[in-house]
């Protein structure tokens, strides 16, 4: 019997977590670690691991061919273009703290979609040869360019088969137009939602009159197209973070049950390792903490709130394919399925590398809706864009589960090829693997409900976490 | 009296209780490691089976960047740590065992993994 | 209960296919459809419904028809009777490709006979005229003992109707290496395989389908499945004999047949072996459904689509409910005179036509 190379960690109550490549995973201990590095696997060991779909016989036989396809389907595949994020204008009404470096002023000229590149823009899509397409407005603040925005959805509407708009906005101003232009079933609101008033105050708004501009054009949005058309997303301070219970009161009040938490991203590469480290380990700290806090508040009041990127881990490491989040998968390809398309007609891999260009750090664009794209630097930033057989995610048993972000990489790095654990990605998600396994090997009856809501089955049972002894 | 770690044949470590004249005593919570007070930093030794030998380069060059405080040094029977800034030492055995084990895995299933990804890329 | 087969009068000597037009000229809109040299046009009624075409002239006899428009029919002269074998206003036709078989399912709704007739050109002629992006069902007996004739009138029908799906059944016995090319060449997306496996241990599995070894052959079967791409619905039907080891053959499931397109958990229908056999192979689910809910979750967590067949609504838990969509063929279904005030009526498939009285749930009933 051939067992499949399997990765290994400590988990704090002692255990070991293995998982082969495909990302079958069980629980085990030091004693069977022993026994597999030794080669002395006894007659339950390799029972267990046949049970598990870690071995084969021969290639090409049935437990082979089932590795095979689970491992291959863990790969994320090369997709049509089919996401745009599209940037009209990088004017703004806001001044958020941690945005600074992206945003123009309102009254700012030379930051918008000229007549020629919106041209450019609709010539550009017109060429993509997908079906189905899904637009996101971004900005600075897309409303202020609700012009364009018009026609935009206008050609898509017609050029797809299906057509789907999010307006990042933060909702300050709504007028007749505006909600107009909301109203359409194939038209969604993502907006920031800082936690508690206060916080959100603090860190977007900075008046109290612009911040009851806010939750009144919110209360008004919700209460008339219905909770579905609106998300929002938690941009926290790692050394300010908001009233969390609050936040969960307020996001749940506006029917939002999805919490996506993000930290406010310092940009610049002057960050010393030291600090770097602190902040993540904070960050860490505090999104642990919000997980505790939500299975103890999904038990106690029996409606179900997720946060969405712990979900989205949790299904990575529960199923297979799981690749729609796109800043978490492996091959991380760029240029694949989604494009940003700047200000200025400049196209991008991910939002961030066009704000990594903006501050002049590096020019990370990929070509413009003029020239298309720029296939060779697309390729280069592809090299490093899969963890597979990294020297370090090798051994790691979140591997099957992880991804990659050069460009994140880049931004704090100034290069690719840090070792991975001195990473702030690596660092992110390990954290973010232990978590989730913690939970998945917890036997009380709260995280089991919340585990089975995320999970997306009626009920969690011992059966869904393999372990052996 | 000093408590050393012994190979026992395969990678399984017992405590042995032998009597070494002359040598140093070993302080509470030491048990479980041979190790050497001198020149104001402290030897680990942890005994390594030789069929984990050919593993070990690979595996101190893995540790070396992981614990870049503390010294790993290649010796007869296994791995010597030395100015280990604090690490306990079954926190030392376990990081080097750890480390060989990882290689040895690495180098012996490699060829299953490149056999993988050619019978599914392939054509 | 609808009628599969209809008394037809046919001046010919052997058995022939036809479609029936039963408004002249069988308009969409304004737009006349063009005749098919199989199709009969209604010429008039009297006794008998009278078609006539370049297919032939034949007499239907007690069906409306207007409820028979666009039916294929494979008229048998010398029975005096016509097999509809596309209701044109159904989405369950099956073709009957044999009713030989090489294993004896305990609970087997077909019992399998003897002897075959070939009627694989008749097949291929009555999908060809089958309605728009209509999905043929392929049964038996067990069709790959005809493995050579079946694959190739796929590669034919498929070839000529780009429009049409297949759906399977097959116990798996029979495929080996040598078909993967042919396997292959047929386009993935048109055909669902429904294979049969009842437990992960074969012991269990071989005595439920009466044959020694079948489990070990299709295991290695479904291998060879998913080597070829083809969409498999996994098809365990539900006794008291293999109720406890669901949870073992679920984790088998997402450990070892992960390509599944579907696991499909199935009540038993009291017909054939299943009916003699009532009281000793029915699992009442409704008493009893912590097991198949715990290998539903175990399945669905990691991602594979699992669904309840000809489950009644009132007898899953609430939770589970959205996985036991309608599916009994609606010419085997019937509610119960319980059912007429239920307020998920509208969701719920029903029961078998042939459900006993005593239909052994203890909890039943219209749900308000």
């Amino acid at each position: 019997m051939n067992v499949w190379p399997l990765k290994f960690r400590e988990t704090p109550d002692g255990g070991i977590v293995f998982a082969d490549d495909a990302g079958g995973f069980f629980k085990s201990d030091e004693g069977f670690l022993r026994r597999y590095s030794n080669d002395s696997l006894n007659a339950s060991d390799l029972a267990f691991l046949r049970d598990g779909g870690h071995s084969f016989g021969k290639e090409f036989d049935l437990p082979w061919t089932s590795f095979a396809y689970r491992w291959s389907r863990r790969q994320s595949r090369p997709q049509q273009l089919s996401y745009v994020i599209l940037v009209p204008t990088l004017r703004c009404n806001l001044a958020c703290g941690y945005c600074q470096v992206s945003r123009a002023s309102e009254a700012a000229r030379g930051f918008d979609w000229t007549a020629d590149t919106l041209r450019d823009v609709l010539a550009y899509l017109g060429s993509l040869e997908t079906t189905d397409i899904k637009v996101e407005f971004q900005g600075g603040e897309p409303m202020l360019r609700i012009d364009i925005l018009e026609e935009v959805r206008t050609f898509c509407r017609s050029r797809f088969r299906e057509a789907q708009f999010v307006v990042c906005t933060n909702l300050q101003c709504l007028g007749s137009r505006e909600l107009a232009f909301l109203e359409a079933d194939d038209t969604f609101v993502s907006t920031s939602l800082d936690g508690d008033r206060a916080t959100h105050e603090r860190q977007r708004t900075h008046e109290s009159v612009r911040t009851n501009e806010f939750f009144d054009n919110l209360d008004h949005v919700v209460g008339r197209f219905g909770p579905g058309k609106v998300s929002a997303l938690p941009t926290i301070d790692v050394d300010n973070p908001p009233d969390f219970p609050a936040l969960l009161d307020n996001f749940e009040n506006y029917g939002i049950h999805s919490v996506y938490l993000r930290p406010v991203n310092h940009q610049g590469f002057a960050r010393k390792l030291k600090q770097g480290t602190n902040v993540l380990a904070r960050w860490n700290r505090i999104h642990a903490d919000f997980i505790d806090l939500l299975v103890d508040r999904n038990c106690r009041t029996g409606r179900f709130m997720e946060e969405y990127y712990f979900s989205q881990c949790l299904k990575r490491v529960l199923q297979l394919g799981t690749d729609n989040h796109v800043d978490i998968r492996n091959p991380n390809f760029f240029a694949s399925d989604y494009l940003v398309v700047d200000h200025d007609g400049r196209l991008y891999p991910t939002d961030e590398a066009r704000m990594q260009s903006r501050i002049g750090r590096i020019d990370l664009s990929i070509g413009s809706v003029t020239d298309g794209l720029d296939l060779a630097k697309v390729a280069l930033l592809n090299t490093s864009s899969l963890n597979n057989f990294d020297p370090d995610c090798i051994h790691c048993v979140y591997q099957p589960f992880c991804g990659t972000d050069v460009i994140d990489d880049v931004s704090r790095y100034g290069r690719v090829d840090v070792p991975r654990p001195d990473t702030w990605f690596c660092g992110r998600h390990t954290a973010v693997f232990d978590k989730v396994f913690e939970l998945i090997y917890r036997r009380d009856e709260a995280v089991r409900q919340s585990l089975a809501h995320w999970a997306g089955v009626s009920s969690w049972a011992e059966e869904m976490a393999p372990a052996h002894s | 009296m000093t408590t050393t770690l012994v190979n026992t044949g395969r990678l399984r470590w017992k405590i042995n209780e032998v009597a070494v004249e002359g040598a140093p005593r070993v302080g509470d919570g030491h048990r479980s490691a041979n190790r050497t007070e001198g020149c104001g930093s402290a030897a680990v030794t942890v005994e390594i089976a030789e069929a984990f030998h050919p593993y070990m380069d690979a595996a101190v060059l893995r540790l070396q960047s992981q614990h870049p405080y503390a010294s790993f040094d290649i010796a007869d029977h296994g791995i010597v740590v030395t100015d280990s800034a604090g690490i306990g030492d079954i926190e030392i055995r376990k990081a080097v065992l750890h480390a060989v084990y990882r290689e040895r895995i690495y180098a012996e299933t490699l060829s299953m993994r490149l056999a993988l990804v050619a019978a599914v890329t392939s054509k | 209960m609808i009628p599969l087969r209809i008394k037809v009068d046919a001046n010919a000597d052997e058995p022939f296919v036809v479609r029936l037009r039963s408004f002249e000229g069988s308009v969409a809109g304004d737009i006349p459809i063009a005749l098919d040299a199989r199709d009969v046009v209604l010429e008039r009624v009297s006794d008998a419904a009278e078609y006539r075409g370049e297919g032939g002239c034949i007499r239907v006899h007690g069906i409306d028809p207007s409820q028979i428009d666009g039916d294929v029919l494979l008229v048998n002269p010398h029975r005096g009777s016509a097999d509809r074998l596309v209701r044109a206003s159904s989405p369950h036709n099956t073709f009957l490709v044999t009713e030989r078989c090489d294993q004896l399912c305990v609970m087997c709704s077909q019992p399998p006979k003897a002897h075959h007739v070939d009627l694989f050109a008749h097949f291929e002629a009555a999908a060809l005229l089958a309605p728009e992006g209509a999905t043929i069902g392929i049964s038996g007996g067990e069709p790959t003992l005809y493995k050579e004739e079946l694959l190739n009138f796929l590669v034919q029908t498929m070839g000529k109707r780009t429009d049409l799906r297949f759906h399977i059944l097959t116990n798996g016995q029979h495929f080996d290496e040598l078909d993967m090319p042919m396997m292959r060449s047929l386009e993935r997306e048109r055909i669902v395989w429904g294979v049969p496996l009842y437990c992960r241990s074969p012991e269990v599995h071989d005595e439920i389908v009466g044959k020694q070894g079948a489990h070990a052959r299709l295991v290695e079967t479904l291998g060879f499945l998913c080597r070829a791409g083809a969409q498999i619905e996994l098809r365990t039907v539900l006794m008291k004999r293999n109720a406890p080891g669901l949870t073992a053959l679920a984790r088998f499931i997402t450990s070892t047949l992960p390509f599944i397109q579907t696991w499909a958990i199935m009540q038993l229908e009291s017909i054939g072996y299943a009916r003699q056999n009532w009281q000793r192979l029915f699992h009442d689910s409704s008493a009893e459904f912590d097991g198949v809910g715990r290998a539903l979750d175990l399945v669905r967590s990691r991602g594979i689509e699992a669904q309840l067949y000809n489950f009644p609504l009132c007898t899953v838990p609430a939770s589970y409910r959205h996985l036991a969509p309608p599916t009994i063929s609606d010419w085997k279904r019937a509610y119960l005179d319980e059912c007429r005030d239920c307020t998920i009526k509208d969701g719920c498939g029903g029961f078998f036509e042939w459900h006993p009285k005593k239909h052994g749930y203890a909890k039943l009933g219209a749900q308000s």
